[in-house]
């Protein structure tokens, strides 16, 4: 190996050969991440044997510590070890997450039936795959055209569970799917967040400046308002799917006619994929819920997140009551969204996220506290969370390392 | 300030209704891959045989009009075992025809009446149309039809492998532009009183490329640019008098190159062929067989209007099983018999 790392002659021939070492070690780097995935997966067995937590900080800690300066001793530069080893952790932690979930009931392997928006490579589809790579249990996508169709095949059991956006960080709140909640009354048993990269797709030969008309669906083009508004010319299109507008730019072959979709539909068109990530900003995320017939018990090992859904009585500083439970109990509420009630005219349902398992003593002790403030409280599900925060190193040990170089 | 817009638009539209997209269409009836390539090779055979590449005659059996869908089914599923049976001499598709253009008014077929009741359901007849030729395609047979509505191909043509344009179409531009366009060869008859003239000008027509007015898979309207389709061609039809002996077909064929058009001809065994007498197909079928055995390789194929039940029978509400309600057709067995006589 080193004869061919370390030559320095220039040419074709050596490019090629040193192109099929780095796609060996490439190979070897793949086989360890996996051997370390089922070394993983047995220090979960083993926490899940003597009851302890998936997360250990201070191990984690002295992992990240011990490898950026042996990192460096390398000549790797600390922030590129914490990056890759953040990527790392996140996955072997997810798995030991799902490890859990999934020998703390009794389900079966056979795949899950899951009602999905639009056609594959749709958004939702794609937070599924993502949602369901750490995990044993497979799915089959049944792909639905509405919401509506997403919530009646879970409720007739067609599907056994169902997977739909409810907020982007651009667009703000898809309310249809609140509304939907409330009355199909199905609980949600998960979440996930997808960073979304709307790219611009348009047949062979078009260019920004032959560009006319781009077809996408409403949620798409309202997150890339920007790209819009600096071209004025150019003008915008709602279908029913991103899927949908894929079709038809592939039916006109019009080099004054794109679509925008995601990076894996865009890819797998055939099309031309002039733009990655013409959102407005890039730091763009979707996050969607796990719905399903039946309700989750969480392990108290993983960190959890429950919604409930509140209504008040119609008197001064009603909401304000409830909020302060969350506040005297220590609880971090994560969103709060209200809604209209239909059927009551002017008064409003509030939606809470916030971090918390009830099957923890406090946690119930506030849903009590909340029955008794509120005049309706619900719950609609606890779930794990989604987010795997990153353990941070001391500024102090990471300076340090800086000052080194 | 008055609209005076109702008075001037619409005068004589009694209402509208709502139509299906094609898109939305073909998410209910989607083309399966078996399907897919029941098409794709049904055209491929057909392009072959017109290019001389594959020595094998097209025939194209079926009924007049099609009604019915049980015993379109059936007729399917018989012709389908003759398709196998003869596929080293002959290629065999199956004439589905949903569209009857008529010399006043009358019936216009199931994809403008599938109630046959004239309450005229099109949202209907175009997923009945859609979903029968789904059925055959899944079968393993190709099949064929008139195009007579240029939108309607937007819905159905996925699922066709050869189209006719009719005697009293050859010569509408609306039609000429629809064939430019279409994908799967399109046969122009002759004209009804006998004349070449207006089929030879469609097919120089329809090998060029058009720009029209249609619609697009989403069904908005788009201007539709076509690259002309190189497999037009001409049917014979008959006219006052028959035009399938070979004085008639050699005349048809020093039109054809007159016209400097690759002379490659479809003899249709009904109509003016015929004089309108069904019995007599069998030895039109029989005739143009021997004049292909006698080495006229311009002959690529032959049309027979066949059914279950021979003869026709006026629509009514008390219709028999597998009997044509509009053309006279041979029955079954005899098409089964001439079949396997060519």
């Amino acid at each position: 190996m080193s004869d061919q790392t370390s030559s320095t002659n220039q040419g074709p021939q050596d490019l090629d050969n040193l192109r099929s070492s780095i796609g060996r070690l490439d190979e070897e780097l793949l086989k360890i991440f996996a051997e370390r995935r089922k070394l993983s997966l047995a220090v979960a067995a083993n926490k899940l044997t003597s009851n302890k937590k998936v997360r250990d900080q201070a191990q984690e800690k002295n992992l990240l510590t011990n490898l950026t300066n042996k990192g460096q001793d390398l000549g790797i530069d600390p922030s590129v070890t914490l990056s890759l080893f953040h990527n790392i952790i996140e996955d072997s932690v997810r798995s030991q997450y799902d490890f859990f979930l999934e020998n703390s009931s009794a389900e079966s392997l056979e795949p899950l039936r899951l009602a999905v928006l639009g056609e594959a490579d749709s958004y939702s589809h794609i937070a599924a795959q993502q949602h369901f790579a750490t995990k044993k249990r497979r799915f089959v996508p049944e792909h639905c055209s509405s919401f509506l169709s997403i919530f009646k095949s879970i409720e007739s059991k067609d599907a056994n569970i169902g997977i739909v956006p409810i907020e982007n960080t651009t667009a703000g709140n898809i309310t249809e799917v609140y509304d939907l909640l409330l009355q199909y009354k199905l609980h949600i048993v998960g979440e996930e967040k997808l960073k979304v990269k709307h790219c611009l797709v348009a047949p062979k030969g078009a260019s920004l400046d032959t560009i006319k008309d781009i077809y996408s669906h409403p949620q798409a083009i309202a997150q890339c308002k920007s790209f819009f508004n600096q071209h004025p010319d150019i003008n915008s299109h709602f279908r029913s799917s991103t899927s949908s507008a894929l079709k038809l730019v592939t039916e006109y072959q019009n080099p004054s006619i794109a679509a925008i979709a995601s990076e894996q539909a865009a890819e797998n068109s055939g099309l031309e994929v002039l733009s990655y990530g013409i959102n407005n900003y890039q730091e763009n995320y979707t996050r969607f819920l796990l719905i399903a017939k039946q309700s989750i018990e969480v392990p108290s090992a993983i960190p959890a997140k429950t919604t409930i859904t509140l209504q008040t009585e119609q008197k001064p500083g009603a909401l304000l009551d409830c909020l302060q439970v969350f506040k005297s109990h220590g609880i971090n509420m994560t969103k709060l969204e209200s809604r209209p009630i239909p059927t009551k005219p002017w008064q409003e349902l509030f939606y809470i996220d916030f971090e918390g398992n009830p099957s923890d003593l406090m946690i119930e002790k506030a849903i009590i506290e909340l029955k008794q403030t509120a005049s309706e409280v619900s719950v609609l599900g606890t779930y794990p969370m989604h987010d795997i925060l990153a353990t941070k190193l001391d500024h102090h040990a990471l300076s340090n390392q800086f000052n080194h170089i | 300030m008055t609209a005076p817009n109702q008075t001037i638009n619409n005068t004589n539209i009694n209402r509208l209704d709502l139509l299906l997209t094609p898109e939305a269409l073909k998410i209910k009836v989607p083309l399966t891959e078996k399907a897919a390539n029941t098409v794709i090779n049904g055209r491929a055979s057909i392009q072959n045989i017109l290019d001389g590449k594959d020595d094998r005659i097209l025939v194209i059996s079926g009924p007049c009009s099609i009604h019915d869908i049980d015993s379109a089914k059936e007729y399917a599923q018989r012709l389908k075992k003759q398709h196998d049976e003869l596929s080293d001499k002959l290629f065999i598709v199956m004439r589905t025809y949903f569209e009857k253009p008529r010399t006043n008014v009358g019936w216009k077929g199931l994809i403008n009446d599938p109630n046959l009741d004239g309450s005229n359901d099109m949202n209907l007849g175009l997923s009945k149309a859609r979903e029968l030729l789904a059925w055959i395609a899944e079968l393993g047979l190709p099949t064929a039809t008139e195009a007579l509505d240029p939108v309607t191909p937007q819905y159905i043509a996925d699922l066709i492998s050869w189209s006719a344009v009719g005697a009293r179409t050859t010569e509408s531009q609306t039609h000429r532009e629809m064939a430019s366009g279409l994908s799967m060869p399109v046969g122009f008859k002759n004209s009804t009183d006998g004349s070449l003239t207006a089929a030879v000008n469609a097919i120089i027509s329809a090998q060029s490329p058009h720009t029209f007015i249609g619609i697009d898979n989403g069904g908005n309207t788009a201007l539709l640019h076509t690259n002309g389709n190189p497999y037009s061609h001409i049917i014979l039809r008959g006219g006052k008098r028959p035009n399938y002996d070979a004085k008639s077909v050699s005349a048809c064929i020093s039109n054809l190159i007159d016209a400097n058009i690759n002379p490659r001809i479809i003899i249709d065994a009904s109509h003016g062929n015929s004089s309108k007498d069904f019995t007599k197909q069998p030895v039109v079928a029989k005739d143009v067989m021997s004049q292909i055995k006698a080495g006229n390789s311009t002959i690529k194929g032959i049309m027979l209007e066949s059914h279950l039940i021979e003869g026709n029978q006026k629509l009514s509400s008390n219709l028999a099983y597998g009997q044509s309600i509009t053309d006279s057709c041979i029955g079954w067995e005899d098409t089964q018999n001439l079949l396997q006589s060519l």
